[in-house]
């Protein structure tokens, strides 16, 4: 079954006319659309999205950007503060239509409508300094649609921090950010993903990476949901002794959605991945958790570990948690659990009773609760603080 | 400044406190002694505000206000402060940011200006002092981690720091060893002035050699059934809650 958004496809609206991007546009009004009876969309409807008609947005004027950023608005590049990269450092923009679409239907979206993109390149042995952030924001009005894709190439040894930072992102409109990220031998990225955009957004962060031996993830998001928010991370170990190290945290409240497809695949001996989430839900909202590791035949020596504590603040929210483990190697150390509670009503009294206001008092405790995921990373993170303000506190400390 | 009358508060149902009456004025310290399960700590925990406690009958008043129909944190910045039996273990809450955020939200609440993290500082380290808490505990969790004895010690820094008009100490002394009894004394006997009352849970004379009371009730059953003045610790010590109970039945005979 195909929907309103996919019939509403029209040639006239593509950036460009040539024919990868009629061929990606017309896979796009024939792919299915993703329905809830499949497993990776069981608890994450878009059933709503496929009823909208969003068009493509214009190119907006051109912005001021913060030092060490590019910002794209609606999926196009409007400013870059790139003075002073180090040699060895190269963020550019822009992107064309692949060859070939494959996928499913929002990657015929983004082969077809794509226009914009970062790629950042890092020659081996350089590193990229301080924070790089690529910020994503759109206006507020017409049903619009945007996306972008991104590229992380660091060569080995090479290091860079990245923040992938979707907060200035409005509805409605449907917004996909796709990201392919390699690390050759060695090479470390520390990549930080802000999704707390408007409630009417839909937004899809696909985020895909292969590490090679020796490489290192460190990778913090903090999700606010969306209409909804969904972050797709797909990770490779593909070299011998490669390490991914990760942390997020869902703050939900209204009606927000936020769902994690989490696809960890050990496929080189010797590596090590640490998972830890935080899922904290209120009101009416929604929380996924769909966290899958799977160690390989071969990748001896593998140690994993997986874990989701929730926290549900009413009887209308919801979670939905599920790390699986599918072990195919020897010699491995894996756990994984998942666990729900609620707030708890001692310490929330307790605060109380040295006269914190119970929103207030709600609000350190969610802080609290959710800042565990985001503890035991080296170096400082800009989340922290991006977590106080989702979690309603005026001040940081 | 607290007048409770006739508060009669049952807990799942079961009556716990059956007709309690006290009354205490700005710069008395009293002392509740009194039977495990006579309904000490429902009483400081129906004075501080905590939930599952359902009044019955009777009347609370705090100054001018009818002090059972504020919220805990109205309460609190009224000037009533409940240290804890067991104060409760908040990892992740750094401790001096809670206690800023409690002492902020006080003086926001009562239309006073609220300090910055400089002036808080000042203040808490001239509490430190009085108590000689190990700083390092400022940095932690709250209580989290904590012993027996740190705890009850964090809660009187906390009372320190905050200066309630009537403090209410549920057991602060149980459970410290010889020096930490002392020092938590000494932080009650600082702060002990004209303006402020105290009301001591306790079941040991040896807080009130430190802390000498005003006046020493009994509680029992859900009543005070005795009070008296300082040497009624003492005889209790000697002679035992039963000594209480048989008194009040010579008196009735
Ligand atoms: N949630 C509850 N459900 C049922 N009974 C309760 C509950 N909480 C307290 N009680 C009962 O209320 C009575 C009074 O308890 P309270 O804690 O006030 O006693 P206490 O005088 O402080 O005792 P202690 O000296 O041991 O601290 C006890 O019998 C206790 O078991
Ligand atoms: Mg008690």
């Amino acid at each position: 079954m195909t929907t309103p958004l996919q019939q509403a496809l029209d040639v006239a609206d593509l950036p460009v006319d040539e024919p990868a991007r009629r061929r990606a546009l017309a896979d796009a009004r024939v792919a299915p659309w993703p329905e809830r009876r499949l497993e990776a969309w069981r608890y994450t409807s878009l059933h709503a999205l496929g009823q909208r008609a969003p068009r493509p947005a214009a190119p907006p004027a051109a912005e001021p950007a913060p030092p060490r950023s590019v910002v794209f608005r609606d999926g196009h590049r409007t400013g870059a503060g790139l003075d002073g990269l180090a040699a060895g450092v190269r963020l550019t923009t822009g992107v064309a239509a692949p060859a070939t679409a494959q996928g499913d239907v929002f990657d015929h979206l983004s082969a077809a409508f794509a226009v914009d993109g970062a790629t950042l390149r890092v020659d081996a042995g350089t590193d990229a300094g301080d924070w790089l952030a690529l910020l994503h924001r759109s206006g507020v009005g017409a049903d619009r649609s945007w996306h972008l894709r991104h590229r992380i190439v660091l060569g080995s040894g090479a290091r860079a921090r990245v923040l992938l930072d979707c907060e200035g992102a409005r509805g409605p409109a449907l917004a996909t950010v796709d990201t392919a990220i390699e690390l050759a031998a060695g090479a470390e990225l520390d990549l930080a993903c802000v999704n707390a955009p408007a409630e009417a957004l839909s937004l899809l962060l696909r985020n895909r990476v292969r590490l090679a031996a020796g490489a290192r993830l460190r990778l913090q998001a903090l999700d606010g949901g969306a209409a909804p928010s969904r972050h797709e991370l797909t990770i490779d170990l593909a070299g011998a002794g490669a390490s991914a190290q990760l942390g997020g945290a869902f703050v939900l409240a209204g009606r927000r959605h936020a769902d994690l497809q989490l696809r960890l695949r050990h496929l080189a001996p010797g590596c090590t991945s640490t998972t830890a989430w935080r899922a904290l839900a209120d009101e009416r909202a929604r929380a996924v958790f769909d966290g899958h590791i799977l160690v390989a035949a071969g990748a001896d020596g593998t140690d994993a570990r997986l874990e989701c504590k929730s926290l549900l603040g009413s009887a209308q929210a919801e979670v939905d948690a599920k790390p699986v483990l599918e072990i195919h190697a020897d010699d491995v150390r894996c756990a994984h659990g998942a666990t729900v509670g609620q707030l708890d009503p001692a310490a929330l009294f307790y605060l109380r009773s040295r006269g914190i206001p119970a929103d207030a008092a709600r609000a350190i405790l969610v802080r609290a609760f959710a800042a565990e995921a985001l503890a035991g990373f080296a170096g400082d993170w800009p989340l922290p603080a991006r977590l106080a303000a989702l979690a309603g506190l005026e001040e940081a400390v | 400044m607290l007048t409770i009358d006739d508060l009669h508060v049952s807990v799942a149902g079961k009556a716990i406190l059956k007709g309690l009456d006290l009354v205490v004025q700005p710069g008395e310290v009293h002392a509740i002694m009194g039977p495990n399960g006579a309904g000490k700590s429902t009483l400081a925990a129906v004075l501080a505000g905590r939930e599952g406690y359902e009044v019955t009958a009777g009347s609370v008043r705090f100054h001018d206000a009818d002090l059972l129909a504020l919220a805990p944190e109205e309460r609190a910045a009224a000037g009533v402060f409940l240290a804890f039996q067991y104060p409760v273990e908040i990892p992740g809450v750094n401790n001096t940011y809670f206690l800023r955020a409690a002492y902020n939200a006080q003086r926001k609440a009562r239309g006073e200006p609220e300090l910055d993290s400089v002036q808080f500082l000042r203040r808490v380290r001239e509490k430190l002092k009085i108590l000689s808490l190990p700083e390092d505990l400022l940095h932690r969790g709250v209580n989290s981690g904590f012993s027996g004895g740190e705890k009850k010690r964090n809660e009187i820094f906390q009372m320190a720091v905050l200066e309630p008009a009537l403090a209410v100490l549920d057991e602060t002394d149980s459970g410290l060893d010889i020096d930490a009894l002392r020092q938590v004394a000494e932080g009650v006997n600082s702060l002990r002035s004209a303006q402020r009352g105290f009301v001591l849970i306790t079941h040991y004379q040896r807080l009130l050699d430190y802390v000498v009371p005003d006046f020493v009730h009994v509680l029992a059953d859900g009543r005070i059934v005795e009070s008296g003045g300082p040497g009624l610790a003492g005889e209790l010590e000697a002679h035992g809650y039963a000594w209480v109970a048989d008194r009040k039945v010579g008196g009735a005979a």
